[in-house]
């Protein structure tokens, strides 16, 4: 089943929240016009607002208020994504091309701040302070995994829980406060909105971690980017983290460096493909899944459960 | 009022507060931070305390908005060109994380405190400054009045917005005034001394259009060069005179504040006797 079918009956809401971010992310200027709508236009998902929804479902759920939320945390994810293009210097990005290759980064950096200043605008609409010091806490975590991410590059004395501990900061925080939020925006008591958070956080790590593993074993047309760039750019996987309990494999991915072409690491790339590092983080991924599961059976049998429950399965079975 | 020796104290703890709050072990090694604006500081002071916040909201306001700042001028420093260099590409990437690191802790510090309508009030700043960059930076005001208010709107937004949510209009004159001669004086040293300045690159596009692909200082001829520096000391003088008018009104901005206004106007008033030398 494709994902988007699986919460259709939230289109509505969707769609509400589609109009908010198209109103909010463009501002006067008609370059802020543009990238708001190129941004838009490029996509995504949409997880988080969809996360935030059903998060507030099992609560009193009000899309008036809850809409702030999901605009909000789409706004953040937008904002990082266009500053993460002036790190990354991507010129493409699903597919079309960034707002630092369409202007260039000085606009980038405009534009970034200016949607993380209207994301800030929206949610103080809602003035509960628990959502608030949760969602800064988030963000504040978000930059310091960023930081981290760079920091970690080459090297190859990282651990398990380093890279862990970056996945969890990268990725999963924002989805785990994405169905947090909606939950608190929905006055949901706090046990629920708690077991809320751990579900999108274990969500949150198996994504991260198949996208880590589909890195290795997708093509470049579903990736939009050559297989093993994470590597080749120092990103140290999971993956590459089972490989290196290889010896033979070890001693060919410590070689990787900066100066690495991607021919060169071509056949590195399929000999880790090969090695058993992909099935142990599809098995370490599905570890993930299965607490998330685990808590949705704790969690009061509304509708939005057996969502959550199908998006978790979608995300531990994408191939892309 | 208190003393200039006590706020000048204030001002260093409040400076050493905020370096504190921006310190990060490894972002350090690498990146540069932009210097913290002490006027700005001082301003903010100036500002707060008028409202008679107690000790720990008022540091708390000041730094946050600090930090708003800090993280705008951090971003500033982010090139359009990723040098080639490993390192020199670390630290290009690093100083957007820096500046996105610092927005996020101005949203945390007030969280913590249950600050949200100042969230809210940074942020609408946080929206205004970066539409008037992007103005700025495309040189899309063509009128000269155009151009001087986005600079004001670059100086002064977040300030503005803190005392309209405060509700203490006087202020309003004092911190955009002041923002704007500052930036005023700098642009015009800028361009004075290496000849490359933004506004000064836009001024000379409003006024010969048919230039406006040509940003260097030497295309101009020495007229046209003349043209377009009387077209800035003539926006300036009037910034200028409103500044003394802002200080001849407020009678009660306090000592360290004044001394820098003063300052300022001192500065401002070596450019217009070098004018009158340079004119003979």
């Amino acid at each position: 089943m494709k994902l988007s079918m699986m919460y259709s009956y939230l289109n509505t809401d969707l769609a509400l929240i589609e109009k908010e971010l198209e109103t909010t992310i463009q501002g006067e200027h008609p370059v802020l016009k543009q990238a708001g709508l190129h941004l838009l236009q490029s996509g995504g998902k949409r997880l988080r607002p969809v996360f935030v929804l059903l998060g507030g479902k099992f609560g009193n759920y009000d899309i008036h208020v809850i809409k702030n939320v999901a605009v909000a945390l789409e706004l953040i994810h937008t904002a990082s994504l266009v500053h993460d293009d002036v790190i990354d210097d991507a010129d493409i990005r699903r597919g079309k091309p960034t707002i630092k290759a369409k202007w260039d980064n000085k606009i980038a950096m405009y534009a970034g701040d200016y949607i993380l200043g209207s994301s800030l605008e929206i949610i103080t609409r809602l003035e509960n302070p628990l959502l608030h010091k949760i969602l800064s806490n988030a963000i504040v975590e978000v930059c310091l995994g960023e930081i981290e991410q760079i920091k970690d590059k080459y090297d190859f004395d990282q651990n398990l829980r380093t890279y862990l501990r970056r996945i969890k900061r990268k990725t999963a925080l924002l989805i785990a406060v994405s169905c947090q939020l909606g939950a608190i925006a929905a006055d949901v008591p706090e046990e629920t909105h708690k077991k809320l958070f751990l579900f999108g956080y274990y969500v949150g790590m198996a994504f991260q971690i198949t996208d880590d593993i589909l890195d290795f074993t997708g093509t470049e047309a579903q990736l939009g980017k050559p297989a093993g760039s994470d590597l080749l750019q120092g990103n140290i996987t999971l993956p590459v983290l089972y490989a290196m309990q290889n010896k033979y494999l070890k001693e060919q991915i410590i070689q990787v460096s900066e100066l690495t072409t991607p021919e060169e690491i071509n056949s590195l790339i399929t000999s880790i493909k090969q090695s058993n590092a992909i099935m142990h983080s599809e098995m370490i991924s599905n570890r993930y899944l299965a607490k998330a599961y685990k808590v949705l059976d704790e969690l009061p049998p509304v509708r939005a459960r057996n969502t959550l429950s199908s998006i978790a399965k979608y995300i531990g079975k994408r191939k892309y | 009022m208190i003393d200039l020796q006590d706020i000048k104290k204030k001002i260093a703890d409040l400076k050493g507060l905020i370096e504190n709050k921006i310190k990060h072990s490894y972002l350090q090694k690498f990146v540069e931070v932009p210097e913290i604006d002490e006027d700005k500081i001082i301003l903010l002071y100036s500002i707060y305390d008028d409202l008679r916040l107690p000790g720990e909201q008022l540091e708390n306001y000041i730094l946050t908005t600090m930090l708003v700042h800090q993280a705008l001028d951090t971003h500033e420093t982010v090139p359009n060109q990723l040098y080639n260099s490993n390192d020199h590409v670390r630290i290009q990437q690093l100083k957007v994380l820096a500046g996105d690191y610092f927005s996020g802790l101005y949203y945390y510090l007030l969280s913590q405190s249950d600050d949200i309508s100042l969230i809210r009030t940074l942020a609408e700043g946080i929206k205004e400054v970066n539409e008037s960059k992007i103005y700025l930076y495309q040189q899309d005001n063509n009128q000269i009045d155009k151009l001087f208010s986005c600079i004001e709107t670059i100086e002064s937004a977040i300030v503005r917005k803190i005392v309209k949510s405060f509700e203490i209009k006087k202020w309003e004159d004092i911190a955009t005034t002041f923002l704007l001669l500052k930036r005023l004086v700098h642009e015009r040293e800028l361009y004075m001394t290496s000849g490359s300045s933004i506004l000064f690159e836009t001024l000379k596009n409003i006024l010969f259009p048919k230039q406006q692909q040509i940003f260097l200082k030497n295309n101009l001829n020495k007229e046209q060069e003349a043209f377009v520096l009387r077209a800035f000391d003539k926006q300036f003088e009037n910034v200028v005179q409103t500044m003394e008018k802002v200080l001849y009104t407020n009678s009660n901005i306090n000592e360290l504040l004044r001394k820098r206004m003063n300052d300022l106007l001192s500065l401002s008033s070596n450019f217009t006797m070098n004018k009158i030398v340079e004119e003979g």
